[in-house]
């Protein structure tokens, strides 16, 4: 998994790469258009064309029934109970196909969501740096000693406060301000290990505003790996469960007609970009 | 699919063009005019701060225009001196009198400019009630703001934290309430201070002081909103908050819903915001920001009032009504009440001066801020009229004035001395936006250029400022001589509010900083004097306060008192009161009496933080007006000035009289 991850990071960092300075609905619906393209594919490949539409032309014509004999309160109950099993048809036939891109589709949506799901820190801008310990063998203790723990933070970054231990959530918290633009490296020293976390701080004069940023570096758990997968995971059996980042939640504007959250333009537009082509690519949806 | 390529390059290019693109400011008629209202700036003060050059800016204008001093109203009260800018009339006319009225008919006191109304019509179900007639805020000042007019010929104005001017008038083009804004709370700014000291759970003037436990360095509390007014039976909202002390580095974490933030004792929180669920559909949004004053050895949590959020206001706080959104977008939240200046902390002795100051610094800067993306958007458009408010000088200037002054009762030479040079430092900070509005519109609007169409720029206060070291219990007096009678003698049994007040045998009564009345009958509810009676009474009562002499100084305390007959305007004069009490240098009316207590001593040294301020004999303190060029139609008044600028628009007779309206065409 852990591969994968990294493979497809490298991937959509080439890939999205050329867009980063362009408003984020343009990669947005580029991507769609691509991935609509691709839905129909899979689709056509692997969903029962034939039984498709033989089932919509069934459909049909239960709701012609129901038009024609609406004095025949029998037939038109009879007719909706057709359509109601017809219907239950259309879907399990569409489950096949949909199983076979839900993978696809998950891993295309975990990399979209690190690029532009998130505001990056503008400069001057705090944020939290939030480690939470692994669980002590003693379960929570409220008096429980500052364990050593430090932070270090490259130039272009400064630690505002020191970390404020609460020990009753096993959590250490640093207050950071954004000095300069760019990506930087936070280094997390416990327990023997440095572990790092990424920060990114978007320039308001720089090109690429929409690249990845990473909210959270978790424990290599397999949920968190396919969930979070913007930066390497935590070892297994280390001193850290989880080092986290607040980002803004980031809305993109949809061809300048109001602000979105980018997975509904997303949503919106593969839908629409499918529809549109299903014609052109032989495909009865 | 050609037809399918075109629609989405379309979608993408107008999406391209509104995303890249700037809104467009429509044209406006007329010269650009700016008047920057500085709240309290003292003519005295300036002339002299103007000589040893630390006003070079103001210099500037009054090399320019000139500089003269700005007759007030009479009362020189803020909401009075600003309704009388707005509307062009004096207190008679748009029937604000004070910051305090009463209602005659219950005898309760109210704020004058606006109060919140309840709607009339609900719903009952089950626990819940659900108005059918939206409740609002009503404002009492009556006339026509001069924007009005401007707006009516063709010039687009921006008006921003006029004071008297909640809820917003909804006639200029842009605006934003100022003066006269509630919190949340509907107060005008109610602060909570949480502390792990004991006993010391109380409300105080300005401010609630909770009481709470520390477990295992976590404190657990809850932010508390007004009551819910979904609910047939009142029940306050609260929102619950966490904090994690962290003793060993003096910081602490806060939770408040899905915030997080980290503070250090002595620092201030950014906005945070707050959301009280009124119903699982429906939520009042506010905002506030903390201050952690101390962990050990009790832990002290300072919240500010929760004022409405400026992304979703509850009230009506700006024109266009997402204009508030706008301005907290371009630069950041801000406070949305009136006087964000939380004085009550210092005269409560919640904060040191310092921790004042650098709250009350915090609300500066915000207008401050603020102000540069105002002008840059006013820059953009052709002509346009601009008002902009500052209330900085004026507020730390209430709790900060005996620092110049060291005959003050309250002056400590320790505390004070450090501060002497406060207030003319603030006034740089004014003259720094004078020069920044000044250079503006001589490189963008053609300042100077003698054009046919040449900018104005006018700076202006709306009263001055003079020491307040007396304080003269009018209530008292009027009881000492037989005017009024007490139910109670005993002054902790005086709960203000007019409550202590024997109506049947009372003759005259004070409520507010300058306000007489005369328990007229027909007019208040248990009223004692005739109609025929009044004028006889009220003569009386001007003489007798003419001649008030302070035993302890020997100077009359007294130096004006005015009838209500004596406005030029009458249309606004039933609310207000039969007289108006100008006090002498020095002195100005007691609080307790401003607020309708009654037993008291007549004369007693101010030994409070607030030190300074205007509301005595109008002649004492007058305001500011600076100008960068003579005005067309010269103005000596405050009452005069909007007659001025709408004349330079070319529009005459201003305010309009009754039936009548303003003509004349820019």
């Amino acid at each position: 998994m852990s591969l994968l991850n990294a493979a497809l990071r490298a991937v959509f960092d080439v890939a999205l790469r050329p867009f980063a300075a362009l408003p984020p609905i343009v990669p947005v619906a580029v991507v769609a258009l691509v991935s609509g393209i691709f839905a129909l594919l899979v689709y056509r490949w692997t969903s029962n064309q034939p039984a498709i539409a033989a089932v919509k032309r069934r459909l049909f014509g239960h709701l012609l029934e129901v038009r024609l004999f609406n004095d025949d309160l029998r037939a038109v109950l009879a007719a909706q109970l057709r359509l109601l099993r017809e219907n239950l048809t259309y879907l399990r036939l569409n489950l096949v196909p949909l199983l076979w891109m839900i993978v696809p589709f998950m891993l295309l949506i975990a990399q979209l969501q690190f690029h532009y799901g998130y505001e990056g820190l503008e400069v001057g801008e705090r944020t939290l740096l939030v480690v939470d310990l692994a669980p002590a063998d003693a379960g929570v203790d409220q008096t429980a000693p500052r364990p050593p723990i430090e932070l270090e933070a490259p130039a272009g970054v400064a630690v505002e406060t020191a970390g404020v231990w609460v020990p009753s959530l096993r959590q250490v918290v640093w207050r950071l301000r954004a000095d300069e633009p760019g990506r930087h490296e936070l280094l997390v020293r416990a327990d023997g290990g440095a572990f790092t976390k990424s920060l990114f701080v978007a320039d308001p004069e720089g090109a690429a505003q929409w690249v990845r940023r990473s909210p959270t570096r978790r424990r290599a758990a397999i949920l968190d790996q396919l969930l979070y997968p913007a930066e390497p995971s935590l070892p297994r059996g280390g001193p850290i469960e989880r080092i986290d980042v607040q980002y803004g939640t980031a809305a993109i504007s949809f061809f300048g007609l109001f602000d979105v959250h980018w997975l509904i333009a997303f949503l919106i537009l593969s839908l629409a970009f499918a529809f549109a082509l299903r014609n052109r690519f032989g495909v009865t949806l | 699919m050609k037809r399918l390529v075109t629609l989405a390059a379309t979608m993408l290019l107008a999406g391209l063009a509104v995303t890249c693109g700037g809104g467009g400011v429509g044209p406006s008629e007329g010269p650009k005019v700016i008047v920057l209202g500085f709240d309290g700036l003292d003519p005295a003060l300036t002339r002299q701060l103007i000589d040893e050059g630390r006003l070079p800016n103001f210099a500037r204008l009054e090399t320019m225009g000139g500089f003269t001093e700005l007759e007030t109203t009479i009362p020189p009260h803020s909401p009075v001196a600003w309704s009388s800018f707005i509307t062009g009339m004096d207190p008679g006319g748009h029937g604000i009198f004070d910051f305090l009225h009463r209602d005659p008919e219950t005898m309760i006191p109210y704020p004058s400019t606006a109060a919140a109304s309840s709607g009339g019509l609900y719903l009952d179900v089950g626990p819940w009630q659900f108005p059918l007639t939206g409740g609002d805020y009503e404002r009492f000042r009556h006339g026509t703001p001069f924007w009005d007019v401007l707006e009516e010929h063709g010039v687009r104005t921006t008006v921003i934290r006029m004071p008297a001017n909640f809820p917003v008038s909804g006639t200029a083009s842009r605006e934003l309430s100022g003066m006269g804004t509630s919190d949340i709370h509907g107060t005008d700014g109610t602060f909570t201070f949480y502390t792990s000291e004991l006993f010391a759970d109380r409300d105080i003037s300005g401010g609630d002081i909770v009481e709470l436990d520390i477990y295992d360095n976590v404190v657990e509390a809850d932010l508390l909103g007004p009551d819910n007014p979904l609910l047939r039976e009142p029940e306050q909202m609260t929102v619950p908050f966490t904090v994690y002390l962290d003793p060993e580095t003096e910081s602490a974490k806060i939770e408040l819903g899905d915030q997080e933030i980290v503070l250090e004792v002595g620092e201030w929180s950014n906005w945070l915001e707050v959301d009280f669920e009124m119903m699982p559909t429906q939520h009042l949004r506010g905002i506030c920001r903390m201050y952690l004053r101390a962990l050990e050895p009790e832990f002290e949590l300072y919240v500010s009032p929760i004022d409405h959020d400026p992304i979703s206001p509850s009230a009506p706080i700006s024109t266009p009504p997402d204009f508030a959104a706008e301005l907290a977008e371009a630069v950041d939240r801000f406070y949305t009440e009136g006087m964000p200046e939380d004085t009550k902390t210092l005269t409560e002795g919640v904060f040191t001066p310092d921790e004042f100051l650098a709250q009350a610094k915090i609300a500066g800067d915000e207008v401050a801020e603020q102000y540069g993306y105002v002008l840059d958007r006013f820059l953009e458009q052709r002509g346009g009229f601009l008002f902009y408010y500052f209330g900085n000088v004026d507020q730390i200037g209430h709790v900060r004035w005996r620092s110049r002054d060291p005959e003050h009762p309250a002056y400590d030479p320790e505390s004070d001395a450090a501060h002497a040079d406060l207030i003319p430092t603030l006034y740089e900070g004014l003259d720094a936006i004078v020069g920044q509005t000044l250079d503006r519109l001589e490189a963008e609007a053609g300042l100077g250029d003698g054009g046919a169409d040449e900018p104005l720029l006018i700076a202006m206060s709306d009263h001055g400022f003079a020491s307040w070291r007396r304080a003269f219990h009018l209530n008292a007096w009027l009881l000492e001589r037989g005017y009024l009678t007490a139910r109670s003698p005993d002054p902790y049994a005086d709960e203000g509010f007019l409550l202590n007040i024997d109506w049947d045998n009372t003759r005259a009564y004070g409520i507010g900083f300058s306000g007489l009345y005369v328990n007229l009958r027909g007019r208040e509810r248990d009223g004692t004097v005739t109609a025929a009676e009044r004028l006889d009474l009220v003569r009386e009562l001007k003489r007798e306060l003419l001649a008030v002499v302070d035993p302890k100084t020997g100077e009359p305390a007294i130096t004006e008192v005015h009838l209500r007959e004596d406005y030029a305007f009458q249309e606004g004069t039933a609310i207000g009161p039969d007289l108006i009490v100008g006090y002498g240098k020095g002195y100005r009316g007691a609080t307790e009496s401003a607020s309708g207590e009654v037993v008291g001593e007549v004369f007693s040294d101010n030994d409070s933080a607030w030190s300074g301020d205007h509301m005595m004999d109008h002649r004492l303190v007058p305001g500011v007006l600076l100008l960068s060029r003579p005005l067309g139609r010269p103005a000596r008044s405050i009452v005069d000035l909007p007659g001025s600028i709408l004349a330079e628009y070319g529009v005459e007779g201003f305010p309009p009289l009754a039936g009548g309206a303003a003509t004349g065409s820019p």
